[in-house]
């Protein structure tokens, strides 16, 4: 198929999980967060935030932090975790193609594309 | 429009008007309402040309009950060839290469789609506040939010613009503006409704429903929405119940859990005296009241607030300006181009809750956070399979409040998030819920919140509806000039 594509999207499509925000254990975690550790977020999660927005997110995380460190009230040292409601168990499709991209009309919503590909900058010197 | 869904399919039926007519009286209320920026998109001519249809498909012999009726979806939907912005300026120019399932369903009934409504940015919200496209004002009051993230339908079925129009609820977004606008909404369970071509924002957690006047209304799109979808793994293959046909019958026999945690502090008073006396018609109706107890909700809100973040962190990867969507204009390499991309795309709500996720799941906290919720997540559903085994369905308020001044919440995310306590636990436990209108509070509507067991939604449509065959508070409309 003609959309294969294959000028990196990796950079950011690593996910955050595997990051590290400050190399303490989770018993030493800090009550409040600060602008260097937001800016570190902001640069795991891709996003820009200015100098002026830092203080205000870390502000603003801090309060949601505080909401969720209520979770410690409860013991759940024996409890299963549960991801998604557990109704039904995930079905495998069959490995089949059911669907029929159209390389033009996709590379049509691409904010820059040419010859078949999507266009982003240079990552290879 | 005052007129509630199902008068609209009975008089489509009987001829007394056509589409075309209802499609035009839809439209001029919608051009005479502009100031309630309830939708982001219009789309009159394929309105106009689909109502067309439906009556010629009804001359025909068409008798498919929504045939012909007008409704809005809300805009996360994908709609092949029109735009589908999700309230965000990240995809304030994208439109779909395909249709969601939900919108494919409603077309092969007839319906006609007159727009798309105006939502929180990703539905991530409790006040439509967060639309790059502006806020709602609540056509009870314009001084007032219509609630989120749902508050674009919301207020759009309230003021009579559309009798109906669908909505998607992670946390309470179909629910709680429901509540604030004076309208029946209902979250169905968790792989009820296809998730296919509906914009991700938790994806453990989203349910799309409909929103209407009545619960009558309500059961009509729901029979229309639900089913199984194979192209959402998560979809349920349940044969679909009969939800119009299952409406008649009374509530002898019927036992309703009243949950002791949902009238503690938090709770308006006003709101808790108002749903005191909706629990007496239902008992009226012949009901019994039980007592029952979820004692970790408490947990959900802090619990939810790690899940749907870390969802959502990682469903808006996607969003990295180059495959579709919005681009920063200028940019130094890759990594520079995805930043400015996604901090000018984002508004600073999903911006939050981004963050927030990548938190909770970066190297040394995804125990303590993100690990912590999940287990706190069956601690709550568990208590919900307890309570049923008390009674049949919860009824309880639907939010804490009533409809809050514009501004009013919106620099304290926080105390912006307490307005989901009561609806939370329902999307962590994935069960169904409803929300219907049950009196008012200084001129301003109040929410009583039904909630079922797992696919019990037929059950939960006849409480409504009788319910609302012995009150007239779902009748009401707001005083609009």
């Amino acid at each position: 198929m003609a959309l294969t594509v294959a000028i990196a999207f990796h950079g950011f499509n690593q996910s955050p999980k595997y990051g590290s925000v400050r190399p303490i254990s989770a018993e030493q975690r800090p009550a409040a967060l600060n602008q260097k550790d937001i800016e570190k977020i902001a640069h795991l999660a891709r996003l820009e935030v200015s100098g002026q927005e830092c203080a205000a997110y870390a502000a603003d995380l801090s309060r949601i932090l505080g909401l969720i460190e209520q979770m410690n009230a409860i013991a759940t040292d024996h409890v299963a975790p549960m991801a998604q409601p557990e109704t039904t168990p995930l079905r495998f499709r069959d490995d089949a193609v059911t669907q029929n991209g159209d390389p033009e009309r996709l590379l049509a919503l691409a904010p820059a594309s040419a010859h078949g590909l999507y266009l982003v900058p240079r990552v290879i010197e | 429009m005052s007129e509630t869904l199902a008068e609209l399919v009975r008089g489509l039926a009987a001829g007394r008007f056509s589409s075309v007519e209802l499609v035009d009286a839809c439209l001029a209320a919608i051009g005479r309402h502009r100031d309630l920026n309830a939708f982001i998109t219009v789309d009159a001519g394929a309105a106009r040309a689909a109502a067309a249809d439906a009556d010629r498909l009804r001359a025909g012999g068409g008798q498919a009950p929504l045939l012909g009726v007008p409704f809005a979806h809300k805009d996360i939907f994908c709609t092949a060839g029109v735009r589908t912005t999700c309230g965000s300026r990240m995809l304030a120019d994208f439109v779909a290469p395909y249709d969601a399932t939900v919108v494919e369903k409603l077309r092969a009934q007839g319906a006609v789609m007159l727009g798309k409504t105006n939502m929180d940015e990703f539905a991530m919200g409790s006040s439509n506040e967060t639309s790059h496209f502006g806020a709602v004002r609540n056509p009870w009051d314009p001084a007032r939010v219509p609630g989120g993230s749902s508050g674009g339908s919301a207020a759009a079925v309230a003021a009579g613009l559309v009798p109906a129009a669908t909505g998607t609820d992670t946390g309470g977004s179909i629910r709680q503006p429901a509540a604030f606008c004076g309208i029946t909404g209902l979250k169905p369970s968790y792989g009820r409704v296809s998730r296919y071509g509906m914009i991700a924002f938790a994806s453990s957690l989203d349910q799309a429903g409909p929103m209407a006047r009545s619960a009558e209304d309500c059961a009509y799109l729901l029979a229309a929405m639900a089913g199984f979808d194979e192209r959402d793994s998560t979809s349920h293959a349940r044969p679909v119940d009969d939800y119009v046909g299952g409406l008649a019958g009374d509530l002898k026999g019927l036992r309703v859990g009243v949950v002791r945690e949902h009238f503690g502090a938090g709770l308006d008073a006003a709101i808790g005296a108002a749903t005191h006396a909706a629990l007496a018609e239902l008992e009226r109706l012949g009901a019994t009241l039980v007592d029952v107890s979820l004692p970790n909700s408490a947990m959900s809100l802090p619990c939810y607030y790690v899940l749907a973040p870390a969802e959502a962190s990682s469903n808006l990867a996607r969003y990295d300006g180059v495959r579709y969507g919005y681009r920063a204009r200028d940019y130094r390499d890759l990594e520079d181009m995805y930043k400015k991309t996604r901090g000018q795309g984002f508004g600073a709500e999903v911006k939050r809750r981004i963050m927030v996720g990548t938190y909770a799941l970066s190297a040394g906290y995804y125990d303590a956070y993100y690990l912590k919720a999940l287990k706190l997540r069956r601690l709550v559903a568990d208590d919900f399979a307890r309570a049923f085994a008390h009674c049949d369905v919860i009824a309880g308020p639907t939010a804490p409040t009533t409809a809050f001044a514009l501004g009013a919440k919106s620099d304290d995310p926080v105390s912006m998030y307490m307005n989901d306590i009561y609806t939370i636990p329902v999307n962590l436990a994935g069960l169904p819920a409803l929300s219907m209108p049950a009196g008012f509070v200084e001129g301003l509507p109040v929410g009583l919140q039904l909630t079922g067991s797992y696919m019990d939604e037929a059950r939960l449509l006849r409480v409504a509806h009788r319910y609302q065959q012995a009150t007239d508070w779902h009748r009401r409309l707001p005083p609009l000039s």
